[in-house]
This record gives structure tokens, sequence and C-alpha cells, in this order.
């Protein structure tokens, strides 16, 4: 979760203009914890006792880490491969060097592991505890967004312009000014409206816009366009009413990056899941990832308790079988003392009486 | 089962312990007032007041942001009524330059007037917001918006509005384009003036010509007209060209001065003695009638010497039509204004509901039930009091206080 939250939120700021002069890309706030990958004492080692094979993990797709740690061995079945084991839920997947698992890359360096090597992945355990603030200076958080849009004057439909900002480093404002202008209704779907986009550089891409949905990032739409912006849009359109987008003069003015951070509180980016067909299943949103964790926490901590007080009572029990066994009760010691004592009298009392019989006989005899 | 007392005493004092933690973990509970202290005492609760304080969070920082932009809304609308009262200030003045008995000397003096008035609808314009911007900036501007040019005053910022807040959108600034740029000119739908003479160019026109009105909105083509008078008087014709279709002719009638001509859904009216050649220009409303531009045109035109009656007529007319049609776009965004503080009065309340839903929310998941609290520890303590009590008594018992040896 802190991994995920930190890359996205330095993403973010990447994409926005700061309000250093002149202003540039917002530096990142966040700094967590490198991933690491540890050796196991029986690998291969080398004449002075290093180890032979080392690991290094990159993350490159922070949404999709897993909370969990991995077992990296060379696959016996196919040379060349490995398999990974997902402590957390023991899957096993069988993947080459270079291929992205679970959001992050591994790769080997120095010798070819051996048969029986094997290490333990832990791309984000250190995450969370050396999560720090790499920013001191509040000029250096990208509020404002590089692009402006504005809807021209002659425009007759009930546009406005909603928000506005970049969405991934696709965005160049050196493109700008844009210039998005409406036409009729799609012949393939009545609710939706055609629209072209033209550069500044000439060139024209063509869509069709559906209320609700944002303009400028539709890579999977044919034609594909995917300029790094999303500009969402209020009211309805009319033909030929255009929109303006511009590189931002002003952005001390502008906010347009800091209602995109506002987003990132209900965007479920942490720990989406690659299904077995390809598909990415949905992730968290921040605050259901913190508060779903802290409940875990607190269930396993509640299971705990209730074990310490099970062990506990079977502990008190097993002690007083043993002290029952081999401990002393002090009344019942008074009282065999006092037994004991008395029995002891009663036998020195026979020895008394022994003693005086021979006293009598020796002087019977000694007459 | 024989006993052994060393284990007595020990189980006697583990029970004493372990009483005496339970009654300090309900004494820590009443004094802090929740029940949860931390997330193992109950896990879903836990989760069920994380989310409620997350909740209560966002409606916090979206009742700042709706603060800041009623700060901004009241300042703008109150900027917006006092340009209202100098334009109609204006206004006056400029129904008193009609009187026919002025002289060119008078008409200065007004111009003067209104030229003073100007400066003071400039500042109210670039108004600051008090926190470093401007309230009609639109989209951002690092200068005062409005910059008094040579070519008359010029709108530096973006158009648009700044929006904040977390989970609704609430404007932060006002379209200074729109409220000052963008009235529409003419009465809405098209634009009437007076050209030149055909025959004479040098000449301006005798007659004048009103605002005109719709006649039947549904026969309006939006096309650009000319209407031509011909002939001397009384026996005069009128004919209504449009330029768009080339020229071709609409409408030809006698021309009275003061009755209407009425074509394609508009309706005119010719005043005063127009001559034989004179022209007047139809064209559609677009919305660029600028505020400053039209006082700076008053200014001219009644500085301006040795006018006839027609002109000045004519130019008064316009002008006096022309400051109607501002000040209307003026009034229209401050009722939009209005209406966004009424939004924000709705917002408010409807906020302060999800608050209390929420604080109520996980006030039910951590808080302490304080009867029920107060009862358990009173029973707790009663408990550890009985357990001294017994504890004192038993251990008393011994063999050795019945034995005196």
């Amino acid at each position: 979760m802190a991994a995920a939250f930190s890359a996205r939120v330095n993403d973010q700021q990447a994409l926005g203009l700061d309000l250093s002069n002149p202003p540039g890309k917002g530096p990142p706030i966040f700094a967590v914890g490198a991933p690491r990958s540890l050796p196991a004492t029986t690998n291969l080692r080398n004449p002075d006792g290093s180890f032979a094979v080392n690991v290094g993990l990159t993350i490159n797709n922070p949404k999709q880490l897993q909370a969990s740690s991995y077992k990296l061995q060379a696959d016996p079945a196919a040379p060349g491969s490995y398999q990974i084991t997902r402590l957390s839920d023991g899957l096993v997947r069988s993947v080459a060097e270079g291929d992205s698992v679970d959001g992050f890359k591994f790769s080997l360096g120095g010798a070819t592991p051996g048969p029986s090597d094997s290490f333990l992945l832990e791309p984000v355990s250190q995450a969370a505890t050396n999560m720090k603030r790499s920013l001191d200076q509040a000029t250096g958080i990208a509020a404002a967004s590089p692009l402006t849009a504005r809807s021209e004057v002659g425009n007759k439909g009930t546009m406005t312009v909603d928000s506005m900002y970049a969405v991934n480093s696709n965005v160049d404002p050196g493109k700008a000014p844009i210039k998005i202008a409406f036409g009729d209704a799609d012949p393939a779907d009545a609710s939706k409206l055609l629209y072209t986009l033209t550069l500044a550089d000439g060139t024209i891409y063509s869509g069709s816009w559906k209320a609700g949905q944002p303009i400028g990032n539709s890579p999977n739409a044919s034609p594909p366009i995917d300029l790094g912006f999303e500009l969402k849009l209020n009211g309805l359109p009319r033909k030929d009413d255009q929109i303006t987008v511009e590189a931002t003069k002003f952005t001390s003015a502008n906010n347009g990056n800091a209602k995109a951070f506002l987003n990132i509180q209900t965007e479920t980016f942490v720990g989406q899941r690659l299904q077995a067909d390809g598909s990415l299943a949905q992730g968290a949103t921040i605050n259901d990832a913190y508060a779903s964790a802290m409940s875990d926490i607190g269930s396993r901590v509640q299971g705990a308790t209730y074990l310490s007080s099970v062990s506990t009572s079977v502990a008190a029990n097993a002690e007083a079988e043993r002290s029952g066994q081999s401990g002393v009760n002090l009344d019942e010691e008074a009282s065999r003392l006092m037994q004991y004592q008395q029995g002891y009298q009663a036998a020195a009392k026979v020895l008394q009486a022994a003693q005086s019989i021979f006293d009598e006989l020796l002087k019977l005899a000694a007459r | 089962m024989r006993l052994s007392t060393a284990n007595t005493f020990n189980a006697s004092i583990a029970n004493l312990q372990q009483r005496q933690q339970k009654l300090q973990e309900t004494q820590q509970q009443l004094t802090s007032g929740k029940k949860i202290a931390s997330a193992s005492d109950d896990p879903t609760g836990a989760a069920r007041a994380e989310r409620a304080l997350v909740s209560i969070g966002r409606v916090d920082a979206n009742q700042r942001a709706l603060e800041a932009s009623r700060n901004s809304m009241t300042l703008s609308e109150s900027a917006l009524g006092d340009a209202n009262e100098l334009l109609q200030q204006m206004r006056e003045a400029m129904v008193a330059a009609g009187n026919a008995s002025y002289s060119d000397a008078e008409r200065a003096g007004i111009a003067n007037k209104i030229a003073g008035l100007r400066d003071q609808l400039l500042s109210i314009a670039n108004r600051p917001d008090g926190s470093g911007g401007y309230l009609f900036s639109g989209q951002g501007s690092a200068n005062p918006p409005f910059l008094d040019q040579n070519g008359g005053v010029a709108f530096t910022g973006v158009a648009g509005n700044i929006q904040t807040g977390n989970m609704d959108n609430f404007p932060l600034s006002i379209n200074g384009e729109q409220a000052w740029m963008q009235a529409p000119t003419g009465n809405g739908n098209f634009e009437t003036m007076a050209l030149k003479n055909a025959l004479n160019p040098l000449a301006s026109a005798k007659g004048w010509i009103d605002a005109g009105r719709v006649s039947n909105p549904s026969a309006l083509t939006g096309h650009n007209y000319y209407i031509g008078v011909n002939g001397t008087a009384p026996t005069q014709t009128y004919s209504v060209y449009d330029s768009d279709l080339g020229g071709a002719v609409v409408k030809t009638d006698t021309f009275t001065p003061g009755k209407a001509i009425s074509f394609d859904g508009i309706s005119t009216t010719i005043s005063g003695a127009p001559v034989d050649g004179d022209q007047f220009q139809i064209k559609p409303s677009t919305n660029t009638l600028k505020v400053f531009d039209v006082i700076d045109r008053t200014v001219a035109e009644l500085r301006t010497p040795l006018r006839g009656q027609a002109e000045i007529s004519q130019s008064n007319s316009g002008r006096i039509r022309d400051l109607d049609a501002v000040m209307g776009n003026l009034q229209n965004v401050r009722s939009q204004v209005g209406e966004r503080m009424n939004n924000l009065d709705g917002t408010e309340s409807r906020m302060a509901a999800l608050k209390q839903y929420s604080k109520s929310e996980q006030s039910a998941a951590e808080d302490l039930d304080m009867t029920q609290g107060i009862s358990e520890f009173q029973n707790q303590q009663t408990g550890y009091d009985t357990a001294l009590k017994t504890y004192a008594m038993v251990q008393r018992m011994t063999l050795f206080q019945y034995i005196n040896v």
C-alpha cells in the first residue's frame, strides 16, 4: 500500500507544474524503501565467500504489487526459466528473466544459478518502514496542470469545462494549442457526438464523445487518441461548438493537477491482480486498503490473544497437576508432623519402658 | 486431590492479577470514552470507525473549499452590483445627452462625466479577491486582468473559471471575459446601424434607424441585410437587400419616416429625413460587445463637434442600446453568481448532514456506552474487593494457628 500510494502521488506530481521559476515538473514527494532480495545460505558461493549469483529487483507497475514475499528458484522442468512462488497464497508461476510479475521485474547478475539455489524476493517489505517525505519546499507541490481548456465565445450549446489535467507522461504542451470541434451525432450510436481534435502541427484525430467520458485519453479506441490528458465536460455541446486547449499561462492560479490529486482518493490502484485470463481485477482504494489492513492486523492480534489465554489456562492446569503430584500442602505437613511427633514420642516412651524393665531385671540379677 | 499450598497461593495471585487487569482496562475505557483502544479489541468496528473518519475528513476539506468559494462569490456579487450602479449613472447621463437643445459644449461635459465613471468601472473590473488573485480573472492572470491599452481595454487572463472542492465543484473566480467582453451586440438578435450614403460616400445618413425588434421569431434567418432608401421626399421607396443571398431584394415598398418596415421576422423603423441613397445595415448579433469599448465610443461620439441631428439621434439611440446590452449581460452574470451562492448554502447544509451521519457511524463503532461501562466497572470493582477479602480470610487459616507447639 505504501509503495503503490507513493508511486501514484509521485507520478501525478511529475505530470503537473510547480511554482518554481520557470515552472517545471513537480519533484517526487515520497521516497519508500527499496526492494531487496536475499539469497539462501546454501547457494553457490564464490571462492572468496560472497554469493555467486545476485538478484536485482525493480518495480515497474506499482498498482499491481501484492503484499507478499516471493521465492525464486530455477525451474527444473524448463531450463532457462524460473519458478516464482508467491508466499502469501502459494501460487507458483514459471517466468523468464525480465518478465513482469505482480508489478516487479527481477534480473540475475553474476553466474547462472544452480538447480538448488533459491532466493527470497521482498519487493515491498522495506517500503513502509523506510517511507519518508523527500520534498521540503512548499513551492515544489505541482498543483498546476500543464494544459488549460476553455470553451469558445460563439458556442451555442450548454457545454462548460469541468476539469482538465494530465494523466500520463504522453502529455506534451508543445502540441498545444489544440482545437476540439464537435460535429453531428455518431451514426453508430445516437447518444454520442462526433468530434475532431486538431493539434498545433495539423494532425487531426477524430472520436466520438458521450456525456461523462473524458476526451484525450482513449488508447483503446479506433483510431487511438493517446495525448496524455483527460478533459471532462459538463453540459451538452452542439454542432460546431469548439474548445481550445492551450499550455497554461498562469500556473500560480491553476489548480488542475490538484484536482487530479483529489481523484486519487477514489481510484482503485492498490493491489490490482492480473487474472488467469489476462484481465485485471480491480484493486482497492487507499482508504479501503488501509481499513482492511488495520482490521486484518486487529483480527490476527485478537486470534493471538485468544490463543494466549487458552495456553495460559492449559499451563495453569498443568501446573496444578504437577504441584498436586510433587508440591507440599502445609496443613497436611503440619498434621503429619504432629502425627510423626506423637509416634516418635510413643516410640521414645516404649524405649523408656524397655529401659526401665531392663534396669529392674539387671537389679534382680545382681543380688 | 491434594492441593499444594504453593499452588494455592499462586492461583490466588493469578486470579487477583487478572481481575486487576480487567479493572484497569475498564477504567481506561471509561476515561477515554472509547471501547476500542486498539484494533484488536474489535477489528470490524475499528475498520468501520476508520471509514467514517475518512468521510469526515473529506467533508471538512470540502467545507473549506466551500468557504473560499463563498467568500469569492460574495465579493464578486458586490463588485457586479457596484458596476451596475456606475453603468446606471452613465445611462442617465446618456439619456440627458439626447436633449435636442444641448450644444456641443454641454455634450462634451457629459462625455467628461462618463469618462470619469469609466475609470471607476475599470478599477471594479480589476478588483482583487483578497488572497492574491482577481475576482474577474477567469482561469488565471498574473497582473490585473483588464489592461488599458492603445486599442481599448483588453482582457489578459484566460477565459473560464477556476473550480475547487473535494466532492463537489465550487467556483473560485468569475469568467471576466464573459462578463465584460461578451455582451450580445444589437438587440440580442440583430444589430442595426446607419452607413454612409451610397451616392455620396462622404455624407452620413440623414435619417436614423432604431434598434428594431423581432416580430416573428420563427421567420428569422440570421442573414445580413441592407435597407436602401431611394427617391426624394415625399415619394420615397425603400428596398431591403439580403446580402447573404447575393443582394436579392427581399421587400420593397413606399417609404414613410417613422413607419415600421417588416421583413423576415424583423421589424424596424427609420425616422428623420433620409435622402436618396441613404443606406442602413442589419447584421446578426455576435457576442463581442465589450463594456469599455461601448463607453469609449460613447465618449468619443459625444465629444465629436458639428454633427447633424440625425447623427446625434442615431448615435444616442445606438449607444443607449449598447449600454442596455452590457448592463443586461452584467446583470445576467450577477444572477448566475447569486444562484451559485444559493447552491453553496444548499451544499453546506447537505454536507453538515453527511458529517453528522459519519460522526454517528464512528461513534456507534468505537464509543463506549457510558451506562454500560460504569455498571461493568462497578461490577468488577466489587468482584475484586471480594477476591481480596476472601484471600485475606483464607490465607490466615492454617493449622499452625491452632497448634501451640
